[in-house]
């Protein structure tokens, strides 16, 4: 499922197990990924971001690579995760 | 566990639930200057309140510009940092400072702590740690620590301070590159980080065993769950690996105090009265089994308030248990059938060590 976050301009992702614990999506255990807007007709595609500001790795340094709280707040909504996991996203920890 | 008990004057209740308005706690912790508490907020305010939760003022709403949630409270004589996921704050309490707020460095932490050289310390994930030494009267400055190379970097997700009267050195949670821990005398040049891990390992939080003394002996918890216990981080090739099937979530949080272990999950806290004691007595091995007394609860955080209050920050309050009261109940939890006596699953994994550099360069606050 995705969601568009006008303000910052990219979208966020997020998958689940079937016990309703978060998936570590990259080699840093990271647990969201990020889909920027691609151009029309180029591919699409994403990669896996901390929930904390920092230092892109490689072509994307220095890039906040934050999304917004308001992305886990649709997360919440669209039953994706749950409170305690928002919350401790929130809190730039692993859910 | 149910029954108030004397303190001096006041009457003081095991566990208290403490709910306050208009403030969603994200972050607990002892208050500094007075017997009581601060808590963080998730929308970037402190608060500061006696130990059964009345609020001794309002709360500080200028504390991190991003509003973000509050991760991380540290403090130096005369100074604060606060870190959130945004941003990491440098709040200067000197009597007659102009204004409060020091100074903001740009970059999103996991935590802060200090350190009794005078240092606060900030975990930075993949791009290292930040040192700050705060300063009166002058533009602060940070130093980033971090390898230099793909290969020399390390997540750092936690990182605590221990001493073995000697030296001070840093012990860090590495998530996949296992604990670390190097000799810390300072911001300036380079550091080796020692690093120990095995394959599937996931380490999400490290804690001191005898944080009151001058010792290296550490807890580290995989987010399976499964505890490390070392009596000396910095040195220590083949720590004891311990799995309890009663354990159950994600682990979040290994705390240690008065010999004793706690555990926080995403089911529950898990107490383990006596562990730390009996690691380090050596009293571990064998057929001897381990009690471990689980409070099944919803939480997001866990932390120690002076030696004497365990701080669990829940979705909608903050529950506070007497240590001391937990240490000495043990036997009434077992008489009551309310612990499991279980014979830990010794794991024996493949340890590999790495020594990685860690280069130091200069940052300045934004603004």
């Amino acid at each position: 499922m995705t969601f568009s976050m006008s303000a910052s301009g990219f979208t966020g992702f997020c998958r689940m197990l079937t016990n309703g614990e978060l998936r570590d999506l990259g080699t840093w255990r990271q647990q969201i990924a990020e889909f920027p807007r691609a151009r029309a007709r180029s591919p699409w595609h994403g990669y896996p971001i901390w929930s904390v500001r920092g230092f892109a790795p490689g072509n994307r340094r220095g890039q906040t690579m934050k999304p917004a709280k308001e992305v886990f707040v649709k997360m919440l909504a669209a039953g994706l995760i749950n409170e305690q996991q928002k919350r401790r996203l929130w809190n730039g920890k692993h859910a | 566990m149910s029954h108030p008990r004397r303190n001096g004057k006041s009457i003081v209740s095991p566990v208290r639930s403490m709910r306050f308005r208009d403030f969603e706690v994200s972050w607990a912790s002892a208050n500094p200057y007075l017997p009581g508490f601060c808590f963080g907020s998730a929308d970037g305010c402190l608060l500061f309140t006696d130990e059964e939760g009345t609020r001794l003022s309002d709360k500080i709403r200028e504390t991190s510009p991003s509003g973000e949630a509050i991760n991380g409270v540290a403090y130096l004589p005369m100074w604060f940092a606060v870190s959130t996921r945004a941003d990491v704050n440098l709040l200067n309490v000197l009597p007659g400072a102009s204004k409060a707020h020091t100074a903001v460095f740009p970059a999103g932490a996991h935590g802060v702590i200090a350190t009794r050289s005078g240092h606060f310390i900030v975990p930075l994930g993949r791009s290292g740690l930040l040192v700050v030494k705060p300063a009166a009267n002058t533009k602060q400055s940070a130093t980033l620590m971090s390898g230099t190379t793909p290969d020399s970097l390390l997540y750092i997700y936690s990182v605590i301070s221990l001493n073995d009267g000697d030296r001070e050195v840093l012990a860090c949670a590495g998530r996949a590159g296992g604990m670390a821990a190097m000799d810390f005398t300072g911001e300036d040049g380079e550091a080796r980080l020692s690093t120990i891990a095995f394959s599937g390992l996931d380490v999400v939080d490290i804690c001191a065993l005898r944080p009151d003394q001058a010792s290296l002996a550490a807890a580290a918890l995989d987010k399976s769950g499964t505890i490390v216990l070392s009596s000396n981080i910095r040195d220590d090739k083949r720590p004891l690996t311990l799995r309890f099937a009663a354990v159950d979530g994600i682990g979040y949080r290994v705390l240690s105090c008065r010999g004793d272990i706690y555990l926080l999950t995403s089911k529950g806290v898990y107490f383990f009265p006596k562990l730390a004691d009996r690691f380090l007595n050596g009293e571990l091995f064998g057929a001897v089994g381990t009690k471990v007394i689980p409070i099944p609860l919803q939480a997001i955080d866990m932390s120690l308030g002076q030696d004497r209050w365990l701080l669990v920050v829940m979705l909608d309050e903050v529950r506070r248990y007497d240590v001391q009261h937990l240490h000495h109940s043990a036997s009434d939890f077992i008489a009551r059938g309310k612990a499991v006596e279980q014979q830990p699953n010794t794991v024996s994994p493949r340890w590999k060590t790495r020594r990685i550099v860690q280069k130091s360069k200069q940052l300045l606050p934004s603004g």
